[in-house]
Parts: C-alpha cells; structure tokens; sequence
C-alpha cells in the first residue's frame, strides 16, 4: 500500500477510537479476559503516590495501594494482571482502543465520565483538603478564608470544579502539570493555597517542610474503576470482587497499612518516602539511557531505509510515484512529531481491529520505533535526495558506459558516493532524533527523559534528575558524533585494504 | 569498405520534439582497425554523435552495425525499453568503450577497484580474474604502481590513462574517446596521447573527437570533418588538414 493511503486510512482509523465503541453481539468482556487469563489493568505510575507509583529505588518495582487492591482483585478472579502504562490523561483513550480492559487510578466518578464509561462501585471515597504555608495556618482555616486569593491545584482534577463553584475564576486558579508542584508554588508565594485531594495532599505536603495541612476537608467525591461502557459482564466481576474485599476486611486491611484516612504526617513513614540511593538511581537512569539508545539505534538505520526509498520515489519521472512520496514527506515534516506519535499508537489497533488481524497489537516500545521511523524517513529522504542529485552526472554515465546495468551503477557506483556526502547531515539527525526519541516517553516508554521525570517527581528533585539526564543525553550525543566521524573517515578510505595488495603480488 | 567494422546509417537526432535537430542523417563506416579523428566547430553534433554510439544519448532515426550486425536503431523518444532491449544495450556498451573529456573515475573506488569494476560486475569475471585484467591494463597504461590510491591523489593526466584502462578491460571492440585531452596541460596530454597511440597500434578501432591538429595528424587514419549535424568532408589529415578543400574547413582550422 502507498504510504500516504495508508496514512489516511490511520487517521480516519483514529476517529471512531474515542467516538463511538464497536457495538459486540454478545458481552463477551468477562469471557475475553478469563479465556486470556489476563487483566489488563490501565494506571500511570509516574508521581503517582499513593495510588500506584515507582519505587524510587528499584524503578522495575512498583508499590501503592491500587496495586494491592489490583492484585487482590486479579487472585479472587482467578487470573492474573498486566499493567498497562500510559499518561494518566491518555488512560481513557487506551481504554477505548482496546489496549486495556480496565482503568484503576484515581479516577473519579463523574458524569460526563459515566456518559462515556462504565464505573464499579467505588473503592475509595475522598475529600478535598488545603494545604497552605505553616505561617498563615491561622489565617487560612477553610475555603472562604482564602476568597479572591490564588490556589494552585493538579490540572484537569476535581478540585477546579470545586473552586469554580466556590467562586473563584480562572486567573485565580494556577493549574500544574503534575501533583508535586502546586506546593513549589506555595512555598514561593505565587498560590496562597493547594487545594488537592485530601489522600495526595497528606501524602506529598507532609513530606514538605514549612506547610500546614488544613483539617477540615470537605466536597467528598468517589473513586471507581472504569469499564469500556459494554463491558458489563466484567464490570459485575469486579464489583463482585471488591465487595467481598469490603466484607472481609481487605480493603480495610490495605487502608490500614498505607494509613490513609488517618492523621496528617502519616505517610511520611509510607514505603515511598525511604531515602534516595543515588546508586540505585545512577542504575536506573543508565538503563533508562540503554532504551534511548536502542530506540535511536533501531529507528534510524529503518528511517534512512524507508527514506531512501522514498527519496528514490520521489526523484521518480513517474507521477504515481513521486506524488505520493512528495505528500508523505510534506504531511510527516509538517506536523508535530508528538501528534503523530498519539494518532499511530491509537490507531494502530484499531486498524488492526477493522483489518481482522491482532498483529498491529505492537509493545509500546515497537510503537515508538515505528513513529521515529516513519517521521525521520521523511527527513532522511530529503537528504538522500540531496546526496544521490549531488553525485555528478558523468558517473551514472561512466558506470553504463561500462555496460553495468541502472540497478548495478546505482549501488556500486552513485550511492556509496552519496552516502559519503549524507553522512554529516544523517549524524545531525542522528542526534536529534537522541532527544526526540524522549517524545514516545507519552505513550509510556520508559526512557531517559521519562524516568528523570518519574524520579523527579518521587524524590522530590525534578532539576536535579533532569540535570542528570540532560548529561546523560550530552553524552550519547557526542558518542553519536564520533560515530559519525569513524563512519565519515570510513567511507572515504574505503580503498585503504588494497594496500595489502602489494604484499600479495610481492610488488 | 572492406573489413568493415562499425557501420553508422543516416543516424538523426534531435531535442524538443524536433524542433532542435542535431544530427541530420549521419553516414559512416569505419573499417576494424581504423583510427578516425572527427573533427568540427562547436555545435556541429561531433560529441552528440559518439555518445549515440553507445546510446548514452538516444537517437530518432537511423541504425548502428558493429561487426555487420545490427546493436541499436532509431526510437521515437517515448520509446519504452523492454527488458530485452535494455540486455542489448548492456551488450553493446561492453562491446564499445569510452573515455571522457573529465575522466569520471569512480572517487569511492581505488584505482584497482576502478578498472576491476567492468570485468567483475559486467562480464561476471571472478574476482582474481578481475584483478588479473586489471593489472594487466593498468601495467599497459603504466600505472600499476599507482592501483592502491584513490583517483583523486593522481594528476589529470594518470586519471585519464586509468579510465583508459578501465575502458580496455572490458577489452571492446571499438573505443570511443570523447574530448580526452581537452582538460590537460600540454605535458599531460603528452602522456595520455602516448598512450592512445600504443593501444592505436595494437589495432584497437577507435573514433576520437578531438580539437587537437598534432595529435589528429599523428594517430588518424583518417578525418571525418562535422558540420551542423552533418559529414561536410572526410579524407586523410593531409587532404583535410592540409588542402583545406572547403570555406568551413579554412575557418574551422584558422580560429
């Protein structure tokens, strides 16, 4: 298939993804998972305490509450479970391609989600709580003490809509990106207060010296596991299974150990608040730099191959090759390589759905490849097509005149000419690509910059682990860099084993 | 003629549909052996017409014989070469070589790697076989020593004995030599003509276009003299050279 049809047709594929659910004959969804004897369960462990959440120690280790409860749940039903990871933002959306059967993760039962979902009963029923600087507890004691002041909170939580029906506008509402810095915004007096959920707000202000943590909490609100909306069948299982979690005491139990629901400060002794070991955190960001590289490693050696091809369509004299070629080019430079990423990995299984076959059902970090691959190509076609018009004319006639058919002077004589001359640009792209491969890190590939990030979040450094990464990153690219200079000098001496030659014939 | 070798047939060629003719009904036997020197003002189609001779340039009308038989015909230009014919050509390049005004070495290649490269990939010569023409040629040529470097580390005037070389190895039946001093100093064109005129003797065929008198007049049995896509007059250099029997000749030889 041309590529630009098939381009089309992932993103026509990735219309009906969020829209509309295919519509089954039969619920299946108990079946489907008990035949499998997996539960694939969506959660983002990234700074996620105490729902679910890397241990800072071991990032192959993951700990929380919901992971307990998860486990419980999987054992009662007799099958096991299998994370699937993904920005919390994006956990819905896995939902409805399929690549999860379930979301567990601090996911709050609202309307406009039931429009489109299916709940269990809740598992977990919480507050809204303030925190502000241990100065001002006493002038701060509740919401309307704080009216017509700043608050900072998570973006897209619970919490905007409670201030907004409390009054306040939007200029007065400082949304985050994650959990952990509305509080750096506290400290430094750009928010007078943080409104979160009482369960992250005892659990990451605690940690942080010079807050006060306001007792009164208020605006209760429910957490439940989410269900594509036909899956009824295992939805009635799970509820199954979590009240009989209730009625004997698990779920109390699981409570209990992560002191939830008990006095402020008490998570400060919860598993995740042990101390950073720098080695361990070394360890992890160097394996997190092994996926990196063999996300560049893979990706660009494909990119030059599909890229070449390309670059030879596209110098085609026929139009129903070039065409196609100078649209696929266009439409990959022209539009964000993130965006891209989002659509391929949505679509890709739901093409593979409407196409009858599982095999488009890739691991993440093959999704990754694919995308890097797809958008470089466009690049290094433009370079291949700037390198194979560079070689002089006279040489494709040289090689003919020497009765050597297009295909043989092609590859014996104009392109290894080319290839000489694409090598600096290819090596530029080779390091870009280094940190643009951070880019997958959204459809949860745990890269580099990926787990700086969760590192960050959990040891409560952000800069430092990125300072960290960013090093790490300097360094894979000056590697890169003298790979490309060996690669350059390579090619140009090609003739340098001749020498032996001589000692062959004794001349 | 006897002993004909290369038969050329009313070749016509032209670009823009026609609307630019450069060869007009070109006629020419060249007998096996024969060293013919074409000479012309610029424009006059002489290098147009060598480059039909191994169809690096396509033509409309006419026809090619080497050795009495048939190795190319005039195409109307959205001809679509069929796999066969494409072998054909392949066949005919091997037969005819070439050698070029700039050299064209391959730069990636060493010049072993150059001359090997026709025996090896277009007659399918094993690779010590390859090596053996190789050093065979680059000895005749007197450049052996030179076969680990790289193209570039010689002076214009080893470049081109090396593509001459590469052009013997194929060990064709005619040679073509496109301009092949015109980009050297006078000692270069020295060595390179020296060259030309040992493999003449050997009874290599060959049609050189050329602009150099001295040189015609050593090698060529004979002159064939283009103008405006046609042969105006051909003879041997002295009756062409000397006698001067037409205005365009006078003017050509007086610039």
């Amino acid at each position: 298939m041309n590529p630009f049809l098939c381009l089309a047709s992932l993103l026509l594929a990735v219309v009906p993804a969020g829209a509309q659910p295919p519509s089954p004959a039969a619920d299946r969804s108990w079946d489907r998972v008990r035949e499998a004897g997996v539960l694939k369960w969506g959660a983002d462990p990234d700074g996620g305490a105490p729902f679910l959440f890397f241990d800072v120690n071991n990032t192959d280790k993951m700990l929380g509450f919901e992971l307990e409860i998860m486990a419980d749940v999987a054992s009662r039903l007799g099958v096991k479970y299998q994370l699937v990871r993904a920005q919390w933002s994006f956990l819905a959306d896995d939902l409805f391609a399929g690549r999860s059967d379930m979301v567990m993760n601090g996911l709050e039962i609202k309307p406009e989600r039931e429009r489109v979902m299916l709940f269990s009963k809740p598992y977990f029923v919480y507050e809204q709580q303030l925190a502000v600087r241990e100065a001002d507890k006493d002038r701060y004691r509740s919401l309307e003490d704080l009216k017509g002041k700043t608050v900072a909170i998570l973006k897209g939580a619970e919490a905007y809509n409670v201030l907004r029906r409390a009054g306040w506008s939007d200029d007065r509402i400082d949304q985050m990106q994650d959990s952990q810095t509305p509080y750096d915004n506290l400290l430094v007096k750009k928010a007078e207060a943080v409104l979160q959920e009482d369960i992250i707000t005892q659990y990451y202000a605690a940690k942080r010296p010079g807050l006060f943590i306001v007792p009164r909490t208020f605006s209760p609100g429910r957490y439940g596991v989410a269900f594509r909306k036909e899956d009824r069948a295992l939805r009635d299982k799970i509820d199954a299974a979590l009240d009989a979690m209730k009625n004997d005491g698990a779920l109390a139990a699981i409570y209990r150990k992560w002191k939830i629901k008990s006095v402020k400060a008490a998570f400060s002794d919860a598993p995740a608040a042990e101390a950073l070991d720098a080695r361990s955190v070394l360890a992890q960001l160097v394996k997190a730099m092994g996926y990196t590289l063999a996300l560049t490693l893979l990706s660009m050696p494909l990119a030059l191959a599909l890229g070449l091809a390309l670059a030879l369509m596209r110098l085609s004299k026929r139009a129903w090759l070039s065409w196609p070629a100078v649209c696929y080019i266009e439409l990959m430079r022209g539009t964000p390589l993130i965006v891209q990423v989002f659509l391929i990995y949505f679509s890709l299984p739901v093409l593979g759905q409407s196409l009858g076959t599982e095999l488009l059902t890739w691991p993440k970090f093959f999704v990754g490849v694919f995308c890097l691959t797809l958008n470089y190509a466009a690049y290094e076609a433009e370079i291949h097509r700037a390198g194979l018009q560079a070689v002089d004319k006279g040489q494709r006639e040289a090689a003919s005149s020497l009765g050597l058919s297009e295909t043989q002077g092609f590859f014996l004589v104009v392109l290894p000419q080319a290839l000489r001359i694409i090598v600096p640009p290819v090596i530029n792209d080779l390091i870009s690509m280094l940190k643009d491969s951070s880019i997958v890190s959204v459809i949860g590939v745990a890269e580099l910059l990926c787990v700086a990030q969760a590192l960050g979040r959990s040891s409560a450094s952000t800069a430092q682990m990125l300072v960290i990464a960013a090093f790490f990153y300097l360094l894979l690219s000056l590697v890169c860099g003298s790979l490309g200079k060996w690669a350059e000098a390579r090619l140009i001496v090609r003739e340098a084993p001749e020498l032996k030659l001589d000692q062959v014939h004794g001349h | 003629m006897e002993n004909t070798l290369l038969e050329v047939q009313g070749i016509k060629k032209s670009y823009l549909g026609g609307a630019k003719q450069v060869l007009k009904g070109v006629n020419l036997s060249v007998a096996k052996g024969e060293v013919v020197a074409i000479l012309g003002p610029n424009g006059s189609g002489k290098s147009t017409f060598l480059r039909c001779l191994n169809l690096l340039e396509t033509y409309q009308e006419g026809r090619v014989l080497l050795g009495g038989g048939e190795v190319s015909r005039g195409r109307p230009d959205d001809h679509r070469w069929t796999g066969e014919e494409k072998a054909a050509l392949r066949t005919l390049r091997r037969k005819v070589g070439m050698v070029f005004q700039r050299f064209h070495l391959f730069p990636h290649m060493s010049v072993l790697h150059n001359v090997m490269c026709g025996p090896r990939h277009a007659l399918g010569k094993s690779e010590p076989e390859a090596r053996a023409i190789a050093e065979r040629m680059l000895r005749k040529v007197g450049l052996w020593e030179k076969h680990p470097c790289a193209p570039d580390t010689l002076s214009g005037g080893q470049q081109q004995r090396v593509a001459i070389a590469r052009a013997l190895a194929m060990s064709p039946d005619v040679m073509l030599f496109d301009e092949a001093t015109s980009a050297l100093d006078p000692q270069m064109t020295k060595e390179v003509t020296k060259v030309i005129r040992e493999v003449a003797e050997e009874g290599m065929t060959m049609l050189l276009v050329t602009h150099d008198m001295d040189f015609t007049r050593d090698i060529a049995d004979r002159v064939v003299f283009f103008e405006a896509g046609l042969v105006a007059a051909q003879g041997t250099p002295e009756q062409i050279l000397d006698e001067r029997p037409t205005q365009s000749i006078r003017d050509f030889l007086e610039e």
